[in-house]
C-alpha cells in the first residue's frame, strides 16, 4: 500500500508543485499591495486564494479516481496484485497529504498577508488539545468526505456501466446519500443529544445540537457522541463496500 | 497435471448483449495457447475476466485453482492492448515500477530486454510510438516470472520487422514451467508458436485442439482453418 502512495505522489507530484507556486505568486502580488488598500482586503483576497486552491486541488484529486474508474490507467492500478482496502486506502492517504500540502502553504502565505495592527494574540492561547482536536476534525472530514464521494463513484461505476451515464449517476448518488446522512445526523443528534467533553473526558447533555460529530457546540472540545457514531458507522460502511465493489463487481471498460 | 486456467460455462452479460456465453477452456502448464476470433467475439472479453478487471456473470474461472483476486493478480502477467503506462513516466520508471509491485520481477531480464528492444531507459513513455509502446509493455510483461501469461493483441499496430523481434521475445524469454494465452488477429504471423488452439465466435468456443493435429487431420495451417471457421 504505501508503494502505491509513493507512486500516487509522484504522479501528482507537478499538480502540487503548481497549485503551491500559483498560491505562492498571487499571495506575493498581494503583499506588495498591503497598505494601499483596506487592511482588510488583502488577507481576504488571501483566504479566497485558499479557497480556490482548496477546490482545485480536492477536484484534482476526484478527477485521478475518475481516471482510474474509466481511463486505461485503471489497468495498469487494478491489475496489480493489492486488495481494494489497499487502493481505496492509497487514495486517500495520497489525496489527504496532498490536500494539507496546499492547505498549509495557503495559510502560511495568509500568515505573511496580514497587517501587523492586527491582534493575533489569541493564536498563543490557543492549547495543545485543541490545536490537535482541530488537526482531528479537519483529517476526519477530509477523509470521511473522500470516501463517501469515492463510494459513490464507485457505485455508479459499478451500477451504471456508461463512462457519460455512470459520471452522471454518481453525481446524483453523491448528492441523494449526503442529503439522507444530513437528515439522520440531525435526526440522531437531536435524539441523543449527549456529548463528550474531550478536554475532561466528561459526558453530558448539551442541548444545543449539531449536525456533526465532531464539534464545538457549547462547550470547548467536545463531540455529539451518537453523531459521532454515526459518522463512524457510515465511513466504515462507505469504505467496506468501496473495497468490496473493487474486489467483486468493478468492470474495466 | 493441474490446470494454470479452468473455465466452466464462463458467461458475461452487458445490459442488451452477451459477450460470452458459455466458455470452457482448460490450459495447461507450459502450453502457449492461441485463442483466435473475429473481433466482438468475446477474446478480450475473457482475458479481461481472467486479469480480474471484468467479472463473470455466471460460470466460473479458477487461476491455479484460485478465483481471479489479488493472489491469481500476483502469478498472471497480463498485456492489455491499449496504453495503460502512466504519462509522467520514463522507462525506467516503468520498469520500477513494475518491479515495486511483482515480487517475481525479474529486473536484470527486464534491462537485456530493454537493449534487445532498442528502448531507452531514459525516454519518456509519451514520447514512445505505439509500436515501441508496444515494446516496452511486453518488456515489461515478459520480465515477470508468472505462471501465466495473457497478451491481448501482442503484435498490434506493429510494423512486420517489429512484430518478428517481438514473437522472437516471446518464445525465448518463456518458460516450460509457464502458461500463455495468446490473442491475434495476426494468425499467419504467430501460429507457429502456438501448442494449442482455441477458435471463439459469438462468445462460445467452436473448435479447439492441439495446434499440430488440427493442422494435420484437416490439412490446413491454422490461418486456413481460421479462414474457414470464419468465413
Amino acid at each position: 500500500m504505501f508503494k502505491l502512495i509513493k507512486y500516487e505522489l509522484r504522479s501528482t507530484f507537478f499538480t502540487i508543485l503548481g497549485i503551491c507556486i500559483a498560491v505562492i505568486i498571487a499571495n506575493m502580488i498581494l503583499i506588495t499591495k498591503k497598505g494601499t488598500t483596506d487592511v482588510a482586503v488583502i488577507p481576504a483576497l488571501s483566504v479566497c486564494l485558499a479557497i480556490g486552491a482548496f477546490i482545485v486541488i480536492f477536484i484534482s484529486s476526484l478527477r485521478i479516481m475518475s481516471k482510474y474508474l474509466y481511463g486505461e490507467e485503471g489497468y495498469l492500478l487494478f491489475t496489480l496484485p493489492q486488495s481494494g482496502a489497499s487502493i481505496v486506502t492509497s487514495r486517500l492517504i495520497t489525496s489527504l497529504v496532498q490536500i494539507s500540502i496546499v492547505l498549509f502553504v495557503s495559510l502560511l502565505m495568509f500568515y505573511f498577508t496580514i497587517p501587523e495592527q492586527m491582534d493575533l494574540s489569541f493564536l498563543n492561547k490557543l492549547k495543545a488539545n485543541e490545536i490537535l482536536f482541530s488537526i482531528s476534525g479537519y483529517i476526519w472530514a477530509t477523509i470521511t468526505s473522500l470516501t463517501l464521494i469515492y463510494f459513490c463513484m464507485i457505485i455508479g461505476k459499478v451500477a451504471l456501466k456508461g463512462k457519460k451515464i455512470g459520471k452522471i449517476g454518481s453525481f446524483v448518488i453523491f448528492i441523494i446519500i449526503s442529503l439522507i446522512i444530513g437528515w439522520l445526523s440531525s435526526k440522531i443528534t437531536t435524539l441523543f443529544p449527549q456529548t463528550l467533553n474531550l478536554g475532561g473526558s466528561s459526558i453530558a447533555n448539551n442541548f444545543t445540537t449539531s449536525n456533526s460529530g465532531f464539534s464545538i457546540s457549547g462547550m470547548p472540545l467536545s463531540v455529539n457522541i451518537a453523531g459521532t457514531i454515526f459518522e463512524i458507522i457510515t465511513f466504515a460502511g462507505c469504505f467496506i463496500t468501496s473495497s468490496f465493489l473493487i474486489d467483486k463487481k468493478l468492470d474495466l471498460s | 497435471m493441474n490446470n494454470i486456467l479452468k473455465s466452466d460455462g464462463l458467461c458475461k452479460s452487458y445490459l442488451n448483449k452477451k459477450a460470452l456465453r458459455g466458455v470452457d477452456l482448460d490450459i495447461m502448464p507450459g502450453k502457449i495457447v492461441g485463442l483466435l476470433g473475429p473481433n466482438g467475439s468475446g477474446k478480450t472479453t475473457f482475458l479481461k475476466i481472467a486479469a480480474g478487471i471484468l467479472h463473470a456473470s455466471k460460470g466460473e474461472i479458477l487461476i491455479d485453482g484460485q478465483k481471479p483476486g489479488v493472489y491469481t493478480k500476483s502469478i498472471v502477467s497480463y498485456l492489455p492492448d491499449n496504453e495503460y503506462l502512466l504519462n509522467w513516466m520514463k522507462v525506467k520508471d516503468a520498469v520500477k515500477y513494475f518491479k515495486d509491485f511483482y515480487p517475481d520481477f525479474d529486473e536484470k531480464k527486464a534491462k537485456d530486454l530493454l537493449i534487445f528492444m532498442n528502448l531507452d531507459e531514459k525516454s519518456p513513455v509519451k514520447s514512445l510510438s505505439k509500436g515501441m509502446k508496444e515494446k516496452l509493455k511486453l518488456t515489461l510483461v515478459l520480465s515477470r516470472k508468472a505462471k501465466l501469461y495473457i497478451l491481448d493483441e501482442p503484435l498490434g499496430g506493429v510494423d512486420p520487422t517489429a512484430r518478428e523481434k517481438i514473437l522472437n521475445a516471446i518464445v525465448n524469454n518463456f518458460s516450460e514451467n509457464s502458461s500463455m494465452i495468446i490473442t491475434t488477429h495476426l494468425v499467419n504471423d504467430i501460429e507457429r508458436i502456438f501448442d494449442d488452439v482455441a477458435f471463439i465466435s459469438d462468445g462460445v468456443i467452436v473448435l479447439q485442439g492441439n495446434a499440430e493435429e488440427l493442422r494435420m487431420s484437416k490439412n490446413k495451417s491454422i490461418d486456413e482453418l481460421y479462414r474457414e471457421v470464419f468465413q
